[in-house]
């Protein structure tokens, strides 16, 4: 009960852009964490994740044709 | 550790002595998002130096038109430049946009008025401010850039709360 109170005052309490956001559906945790990190290190996660989204892309690409 | 297709992209323009500004998604995971892009985003200068600078740095990476059947006679080099604005690439290291003229900023004066420099992979680079990558989404207007507003106004909003603690 506690707790949800806290989380509704702390909502209430976000600016209309954060609110905005998370209603359209923005996580705003990954962007608090994002913002923890260096640029550098931004770019780097960015990259590691891209990569592993083609990686998979290909490989389900290769399935597909396999399976004609 | 090896280098990320983005760090190796930035070596090349940086060690070309190119003069550039990160834009687009790669200026905006700089700043903290987290959406992904699957291409690289350049604004640069269109001074005739940097031209020649430009497509010497590119040259090694065999850019091509993208969405273009292969074997037509293009030649990245200094005429095709000059001529041109805005170029969609293929590279060895994935598609390249290079625009000459950002939508909403205008030039590369302009664009690099509004970039900040970065330590990037230990290099020091122009990328678009946060302020300046939203007002380019806004007028580009289409869904893709739009959809990417709330998140960019809320990585502005996240920014200045840190500058006030």
């Amino acid at each position: 009960m506690i707790s949800d109170l806290s989380d509704k005052q702390s909502q209430n309490s976000e600016s209309d852009a954060i609110q905005r956001a998370i209603e359209y559906g923005v996580d705003i945790s990954l962007l608090k964490e994002n913002l923890r990190l260096e640029p550098t290190e931004r770019m780097r996660q960015a990259q590691a994740t891209l990569d592993s989204a083609l990686s998979f892309r290909a490989q389900v690409e290769s399935f597909r044709a396999k399976r004609g | 550790m090896s280098q990320t297709q983005i760090e190796r992209l930035l070596d090349i323009l940086v060690q070309g002595k190119v003069e550039f500004v990160v834009i687009g998604g790669w200026a905006a995971i700089a700043h903290g998002s987290a959406y992904l892009t699957f291409d690289t985003d350049f604004c640069y200068s269109r001074s005739s130096e940097n031209i020649r600078r430009l497509c010497g740095a590119l040259d090694t990476l065999h850019p091509y038109l993208r969405g273009v059947e292969k074997g037509l006679p293009f030649r990245f080099d200094f005429k095709t430049v000059e001529s041109g604005l805005n170029f969609t690439l293929v590279t060895d290291l994935g598609d390249v946009d290079l625009l000459g003229e950002v939508a909403g900023l205008g030039s590369f004066d302009r664009v690099a008025d509004d970039s900040e420099k970065m330590e990037l992979f230990g290099f020091q680079v122009r990328v678009l401010t946060l302020e300046a990558l939203i007002r380019a989404k806004r007028a580009a207007g289409r869904p893709k850039d739009l959809n990417a507003l709330p998140e960019l106004e809320a990585l502005l909003e996240l920014k200045k709360r840190q500058s006030k603690i």
